[in-house]
């Protein structure tokens, strides 16, 4: 794959774009010998960052990324989300425009993901344009803005977010009790019929049926438990495009 | 492409670059400079190097054979009853010798091949530095390893010279600075071999160089004796081509404390420095041309 990369209209090779750039590589390795703090003074020298403005900047980032109680321990210390996290803290440190994160959650267990995601979330909502690389999709729909989707090298889609997850079907999902399998099943709106412990989950095709529908049930003496959009999920979306 | 996504069918085939609009990017610059000064990315790379070195065992495998190496040339010199500082004298100059050749070959030899192993590099070159800057603080951290090792290592030896009787004349002083300047250049060498091979072929070919640099003139005696032309030609062209690391070597001259002039170890040092900033430059577009 070829192409020319564009920071800002310069490009990204010079050192006035890489300036304006912070990279979290996947699976970041950094030095082990250094402690949280000499890795950020590292990066921050070779960002070309005085040295007056340095020492505070590095407490603010450790805490920004939630590790300002282990800036002074060794990185060969850290845990796997440690680090994913120092590697953020490196990115951000010297307060570029522009953030790379190539796949920033891999191998995080689910709390660190879910910490992770409201730090990226945090970053962007603080004016950062964050160029978020994942191979998990539940994950580009819950942080991602725009989207562009690559297959075997090339660029299958791009664009907002929204304009994918707008196209295709969208189902409703009812879930209610007080009604048997059997009457269900002789309701023709339903494209799907599940029996739960405390009730049963149906799915509609369109919502213009939705009301007709919920009205025939209250008229069965049915409990409503609740009344779900179901829209089609990027990953769905993926999948139909190979 | 599947066809119930029109949208994608649309853009597959003609998207020819990725444009991801900043949706609420900041108009202020970062706090960083977009072109850090040499001196300072040298310090910071030099820094985290040397403490890097500092702390593998290899490192001090090394240190531990080259005091043996001294123990044994006081051990050999009891066994001799003619001169016997003189074999402390050749035993401690050629362990001074070989340790600080080792922690150059083996360092030098392993240093970029192990940033790009480790991918510890791209996330240094991420920043706005230069390559050459990225090898040069390399090769500083490696250098003052080096310098650090050889004046432990001298005091060590001149020590135990002036114990088992021996004096260091001034030639000891200059044959001492001659091994410090060829294992910077070794350093320079192995980093080259480094930028574009695997550590344990960097580490060959650096051996390889430094036995070839230690015997240029019998390479020059050679093409005297050889029939061939063409023969003679290539060998007397490898002989200029090849560092000559026979400049800081100055073999008997410190047995038996013979003068050396000024201009030959003057020459010697800007020769060897000549070279190292050579290698250097050469590594620094090497790893670039590698990248790509």
């Amino acid at each position: 794959m070829t192409g020319h990369v564009l920071v800002d209209g310069r490009d990204a090779m010079t050192p006035e774009a890489r300036a304006q750039v912070g990279y979290l590589p996947e699976r970041p390795y950094f030095h082990e010998h250094l402690t949280g703090k000499e890795l950020l003074q590292y990066f921050g020298k070779l960002a070309g960052m005085k040295r007056a403005v340095l020492g505070s900047r590095i407490n603010q980032v450790l805490k920004t990324v939630g590790m300002a109680e282990a800036g002074d321990l060794e990185l060969r210390r850290y845990s796997k989300g440690m680090l994913q996290r120092i590697g953020i803290a490196q990115a951000i440190l010297h307060d570029p425009e522009f953030l790379v994160l190539d796949e920033p959650m891999s191998g995080l267990d689910p709390m660190g993901r879910k910490e992770m995601r409201e730090l990226i979330l945090e970053l962007a909502a603080h004016g950062r344009t964050i160029f978020f690389s994942s191979h998990i999709i539940p994950d580009v729909e819950a942080i991602c803005d725009q989207v562009a989707l690559l297959q075997r090298g090339r660029l299958i889609g791009c664009g907002p977010i929204g304009q994918f997850l707008a196209q295709g079907p969208l189902q409703t999902e009812i879930g209610f009790s007080g009604v048997s399998l059997e009457a269900t099943k002789k309701m023709t709106e339903f494209l799907s019929v599940r029996e739960m412990p405390d009730g049963i989950r149906a799915t509609v095709s369109t919502q213009g049926i939705v009301t007709q529908v919920l009205q025939k049930l209250l008229g069965l003496k049915a409990q409503i438990l609740w009344v779900t959009p179901i829209r089609p999920s990027l990953e769905e979306l993926f999948t139909k495009a190979k | 492409m599947g066809d119930s996504n029109p949208a994608f069918a649309r853009r597959a085939f003609y998207e020819s670059e990725i444009r991801m609009t900043p949706v609420k990017a900041k108009k202020t610059a970062a706090i960083g400079s977009p072109r850090p000064s040499t001196a300072v990315v040298a310090q910071a790379v030099g820094q985290v190097t040397f403490w890097e070195i500092v702390q593998d065992k290899v490192l001090y495998n090394i240190l531990i054979c080259t005091v043996l190496l001294l123990g044994v040339g006081v051990l050999a010199s009891r066994l001799s009853f003619v001169r016997p500082e003189r074999i402390i004298l050749d035993f401690g100059l050629s362990a001074l010798n070989i340790s600080c050749a080792l922690i150059a070959t083996f360092y030098g030899a392993s240093m970029l091949g192990r940033e790009f192993d480790r991918r510890t590099i791209y996330v240094a070159l991420a920043r706005p530095i230069s390559r050459p800057q990225f090898v040069l603080g390399k090769y500083a951290g490696l250098g003052v390893v080096i310098l650090v090792n050889w004046v432990l290592m001298s005091i060590a030896y001149l020590a135990i010279l002036s114990f088992t009787g021996g004096s260091a004349n001034p030639t000891l002083i200059i044959a001492l600075l001659l091994i410090l300047m060829q294992s910077w250049m070794i350093a320079g060498i192995a980093m080259v071999f480094s930028s574009i091979s695997t550590t344990s072929l960097s580490v060959m070919m650096t051996i390889g160089m430094y036995l070839i640099g230690n015997n240029i003139s019998q390479i020059r005696f050679v093409a005297t004796r050889v029939r061939s032309v063409t023969a003679s030609a290539t060998l007397n062209a490898l002989a200029t081509v090849l560092p000559n690391l026979e400049y800081f070597n100055l073999d008997t001259k410190v047995t038996y404390g013979l003068p050396v002039s000024f201009s030959f170890w003057m020459t010697s040092l800007g020769y060897g420095a000549v070279i190292s900033a050579l290698c250097l430059l050469s590594a620094g577009i090497l790893i670039h041309w590698k990248e790509g």
